[in-house]
Parts: structure tokens; C-alpha cells; sequence
């Protein structure tokens, strides 16, 4: 091995300072630049645009979303930079208007402090129990030591005994034994205290660390539910009580309140005859009727009215009236497939021709527009007739 | 050796069964929250303007003729409704606000319509066919419409005599939601805000 010449290495060294210096010169110049140069209003608005949550989108910035509020709104955030209002300012400008919501990032609430330290905190736990675990591991796992003092505490005993021997058959005097008996005291008695206590204490201890355990957890899960919970209330703490003001889904208003409203507002023929086929549906055919009369009074051209009044007065038992009802409803409204379904249903059973209704079913099994639950009618009431008429 | 190393090993299973176990009924209970909370409108919490004075606007009225400030309707109860020809549930309401104009005119109730991204064409003709029982007034630039916070339409807004927006009415509005909040406002007293309702963000949705 050569030695490197006094000159080879001061230059080296040399050159290797100055592109430290330089390199971490060049660095400190980035790193001032970046921190210290006011962003451009561009900037400005950008960033802001990135940060407030467009109202009319799903979960989008404003400065994302092509809709005319958010381009209304990164307007707006443009004129306020234009006049130097700062960050906090302009978007306060919108918090006001539409409450925390509008920012995508919401600042943190003290209240959650809690719910944001979970993860760091149960990482910590978990640092320390996996460090506890594998500590004990090794002492436990390392039968050396226990070893090691259990022969040392043997040996201790042993020289112990052979020294009242020894000093019994008078092979060494007094004061050397009073001295080696309190050397092997000693060590005996180091050796019990280094001496792992036994497994039953181990296991023992190790249940009630595990109940403890259990209980934080529980405690934990406890305390987050909790939170959880109000975290995602607060925003709906001030919600509006929603009151009933006519909003009712149609569906929840039972018969007889819709009979009631009908009562009081008789002129309004869309509702009695909704009121009428709830009352068909429901085979209630004597109050259906009623009401279909009354609208085919207010309204001769309600074709479903006819048809549905021909076959409430079928189901009671009127069968030449019925058909009756059935031809003015096709009348009004010519292939009504329900209307037909029923003119081919009273030939089919009402006047037990087969014959008659058989093209007419087929009829309107051919076409298309025909609803699912009618066309199984249909088809139902064509296997009828085939049968009938093959007997 | 191998003895003590079984038990070990089972209760480590044991521990991580019960973490799955543990972790699986957390996600449960969260998806429980969130999930009850899930469709929740964010305008149907109750608007931070509520008791704010009303923005200081410049409105022009549609036909161009002038433009309204909401100072210069102080000492009225005003009731700002937010409207497209695009929105239908505004179609439904626009007979009821007609109805408020005319039956609590006198008592000093003023009915504001304001165009929300719409033309005035367009606003026009809605109008023609369903009338034009209160003033109305355009925001060519939805800056009436950032002020009030405005999610999507419906919605309509109240102000007090005093000038300061008191209540909302959130989804479409009708006879029944708009006289519970005028009649306490006409009489000095607090009014409570009601969702009736979803909106219509824009006219393709």
C-alpha cells in the first residue's frame, strides 16, 4: 500500500469542502427563495380555489368543478385577492355564507383533539407492548441466566455444607470458615435474588395485565364511539326539525284520510280517482264505485275509470253493465291493454265464450306496450280459453 | 423446549382473532354512524346567516327598469326566493308565493324573486305562462346568490322587519311553510326554518 503524497490529499480535501460548501450554499439559496418570496396572487387564488368546497358538486374544489357557482365563486375569491385580503379573510368571507362546510379541509375542532391523537397513541402502545413482550422474551427465553444462578445457589449450599464438615473434622480453623461462610452467603444469596420468581406468579400477573388490557380497550372503543358519534352530529345539530307541510309521501296517507281530504275538496278529480283504484286495488269494490261514478260525472273521459268501474261492477256481480262500462272505456281510450284484458276476461268467464275472447287476449299478447302484470292476466286467461275450448 | 412454546403460540391466535373480532364491530359501529348520517343535505343545517343582516346587494329588477337593494325594502318582511325556469319544483311553489304577495301584501309583506342561472328569456316565458304576481329580480353573476349561501334551488329566505335574514325555507316552498314563517315575522317574533325537501344544484341534475 502506497501512501497518498501530502499535496494529492490536501487537494482532494480541498475540492471536497468546496463542493460541500457549494452544494449546501446552492440549498440555503433554494430553501430562502422557496420560503421567503410572497406567492404570486395566481398563486393566491389557486390555492384558495383548492381549498374551498364547491356547493353545488360532490365533495369537489371549486377551482376543479367546470359549474357556473364555482366559477361565480373563484370570481369572487379573485376580485378579494385583487384587493389584498388575506387567506383567512376570504375564506371566512365564505364560512359565514355557508358554515364550515365549504372548506374541503376543515380546521381542527379542540373537541376531536382526542379522535385525531387515536392512531398516535395506540402506535405508541403498540411500540411499547411489542418492546415489553420482546424484552421478556429474551429474559425468559435466555435459560442461560436462570441456569447460571440455580447452580451458582447449588454450589453456594454445597461449599456451605462442606465447610461445617471441613471445620467439624477441624481441617481449618475457625476464623478462615467464618470468613468463607459469609463469602458463600453471600453468593447464595445473590443467586436467590437474581432468581426469577416462579412460572405460577409469571402467569399471574400476566392474566391480570391482559384483563387491564381488555378493560382500556373496551374503555377505548367506548370513548371513540362517543366521539364518533358527535363528530358527525355537530353538523347536524342545528339541522331544521323537518315539519310536515303537506310532504307526506302519498304513499303513508291511509285510505281514510285521502277519503276525508276527497270529502272536502270533492271537485278535485285526479284524487278521487286515486282514491277510487286505491279502494279497487284493495277489492273494496262498493266504495271504488262510488267514486269512480263521481269521476266519470266530473270527467266522462277518464278511459282507466271506465275500465276499472266496468270490472268493480263484474266483481259485483253485473256482469252486462260491466261489459257495458268496458266498451265506453275503449271507446274513450281504443286498445287500452287493461281495458281489453278485461273485455276479454268477462267474454272469457262472464259469458263463458272462449271463442270471442281467445283473439282478443292473443291480440294483446302480440303487442309490445303492454304493462307485466296485465300481460300475465293475459297470458293466464289464454290458457283458459284454449282450455275451454278444447273440452 | 417445545412445551411452553404451544400455549404461546395459541394464545397469539387467540389475540389476533379477537383484534379482527374487535376492529370488524368497530367498522360496524362506524358504518352505523356514518351510514345514518349518509344523505344528510349540507344545506339543510341551518344556514350561519340566520340573525346576519342581509347582504348589502344591488339587484336589477328583470324588465331592467331599476335596481333594488335589500335596504331599500327595510321595515318589510321580505321573502327572497331563489328560482330557475330549469327548477321544478320552483313551478309548483311559484302559484303559493304569488298567493303570499297578494293575500299579506298590505301587511307589508314583500315577495323577491331571484333568477338563478337562468336567462331572462327563459324567465320570461316561465313567467307568461304561470304569472307575474311579484317583483323579480336577475343576478347575472350569482353574487346575491353566494351571499345567501345558496346550495341549489328552491330555497328561499326571509328577512325580519329589521333587515336581518330570520329564517330559510330549504327544498320547495308552499302555502302552509311560507305563512308559519311570514305570520311570527310580521308579528316581531322568531321564526323556525324548515327543509321541505331537496334542491336542484344545476338544470342537469
Amino acid at each position: 500500500m502506497s501512501l497518498p503524497t501530502i499535496d494529492g490529499t490536501r487537494s482532494s480535501l480541498i475540492k471536497r469542502v468546496m463542493a460541500a460548501v457549494l452544494t449546501s450554499a446552492l440549498f440555503a439559496v433554494i430553501v430562502i427563495g422557496l420560503a421567503s418570496s410572497p406567492p404570486t396572487e395566481e398563486d393566491r387564488v389557486a390555492d384558495l380555489g383548492r381549498r374551498l368546497r364547491c356547493p353545488v358538486c360532490q365533495n369537489e374544489a371549486i377551482a376543479d368543478s367546470p359549474s357556473e357557482t364555482a366559477r361565480r365563486m373563484m370570481a369572487i375569491v379573485g376580485e378579494k385577492v385583487d384587493q389584498g385580503e388575506s387567506d383567512e379573510t376570504i375564506e371566512a368571507f365564505f364560512v359565514a355564507r355557508y358554515g364550515e362546510w365549504i372548506l374541503l379541509d376543515p380546521p381542527l375542532d379542540r373537541r376531536f383533539l382526542l379522535l385525531w391523537s387515536l392512531p398516535v397513541i395506540g402506535l405508541v402502545v403498540g411500540i411499547v407492548a411489542i418492546a415489553r413482550r420482546r424484552r421478556r422474551a429474551t429474559s425468559e427465553g435466555d435459560p442461560m441466566i436462570a441456569a447460571d444462578t440455580e447452580e451458582i445457589r447449588e454450589h453456594a449450599e454445597r461449599d456451605l455444607a462442606e465447610l461445617s464438615v471441613q471445620l467439624e473434622e477441624h481441617e481449618i480453623t475457625a476464623e478462615i470458615a467464618a470468613d468463607l461462610t459469609a463469602k458463600y452467603t453471600a453468593e447464595r444469596e445473590r443467586a436467590k435474588a437474581q432468581h426469577r420468581p416462579s412460572r405460577d406468579d409469571d402467569e399471574k400477573r400476566s392474566r391480570s395485565r391482559v384483563l387491564t388490557g381488555w378493560a382500556l380497550a373496551v374503555l377505548a372503543m367506548g370513548v371513540v364511539t362517543v366521539m364518533v358519534v358527535q363528530a358527525v352530529e355537530v353538523r347536524g345539530e342545528n339541522a331544521n326539525a323537518l315539519i310536515e307541510s303537506g310532504q307526506r309521501p302519498l304513499s303513508e296517507v291511509t285510505n281514510e284520510e285521502l277519503d276525508a281530504v276527497v270529502a272536502e275538496n270533492p271537485d278535485i278529480t285526479p284524487m278521487r280517482l286515486a282514491l277510487a283504484d286505491r279502494y279497487f286495488k284493495a277489492a273494496e269494490y262498493e266504495s271504488a264505485l262510488e267514486h269512480y261514478l263521481e269521476v266519470l260525472k266530473q270527467d266522462p273521459n277518464q278511459g282507466a275509470a271506465w275500465a276499472r268501474l266496468g270490472w268493480t261492477v263484474y266483481q259485483l256481480g253485473e256482469t252486462d253493465l260491466a261489459f257495458e262500462y268496458v266498451r265506453r272505456s275503449l271507446e274513450v281510450e281504443p286498445g287500452r291493454p287493461e281495458s281489453e284484458l278485461y273485455l276479454g276476461t268477462i267474454y272469457l268467464y262472464g259469458y263463458r265464450d272462449a271463442e270471442a275472447a281467445l283473439p282478443l287476449l292473443q291480440g294483446i299478447a302480440a303487442r309490445e306496450d303492454v304493462p307485466p302484470d296485465i300481460r300475465a292476466s293475459v297470458e293466464q286467461a289464454i290458457a283458459v280459453a284454449r282450455s275451454e275450448m278444447d273440452e | 423446549m417445545t412445551e411452553p412454546d404451544r400455549p404461546k403460540l395459541r394464545s397469539r391466535a387467540r389475540v389476533i382473532r379477537w383484534a379482527v373480532i374487535v376492529a370488524a364491530a368497530g367498522a360496524v359501529v362506524m358504518a352505523f354512524v356514518f351510514g345514518d348520517r349518509f344523505g344528510v343535505d349540507p344545506g339543510q343545517v341551518e344556514s350561519p346567516l340566520i340573525g346576519q343582516p342581509a347582504p348589502d346587494v344591488s339587484m336589477r329588477l328583470l324588465d331592467g327598469s331599476a335596481e333594488i337593494g335589500f335596504q331599500d325594502l327595510r321595515g318589510s318582511v321580505v321573502v327572497v326566493n331563489f328560482f330557475a325556469s330549469w327548477c321544478i319544483p320552483c313551478r309548483y311553489e311559484h302559484d303559493d308565493l304569488q298567493a303570499v304577495q297578494t293575500e299579506y301584501g298590505d301587511d307589508g309583506v314583500v315577495v323577491l324573486g331571484v333568477v338563478y342561472q337562468d336567462s331572462s328569456a327563459n324567465i320570461n316565458r316561465m313567467l307568461d305562462e304561470l304569472g307575474r304576481g311579484y317583483q323579480v329580480v336577475t343576478d347575472p353573476e350569482s353574487r346575491t346568490a353566494i351571499e345567501f349561501g345558496v346550495f341549489g334551488i328552491p330555497e328561499t329566505f326571509f328577512l325580519d322587519r329589521e333587515g336581518r335574514i330570520a329564517a330559510k325555507v330549504f327544498g320547495e316552498a308552499n302555502w302552509d311553510a311560507l305563512t308559519s314563517i311570514i305570520e311570527p315575522l310580521l308579528s316581531g317574533e322568531d321564526a323556525e326554518s324548515i327543509t321541505t325537501g331537496t334542491v336542484q344544484p344545476s338544470p342537469g341534475e
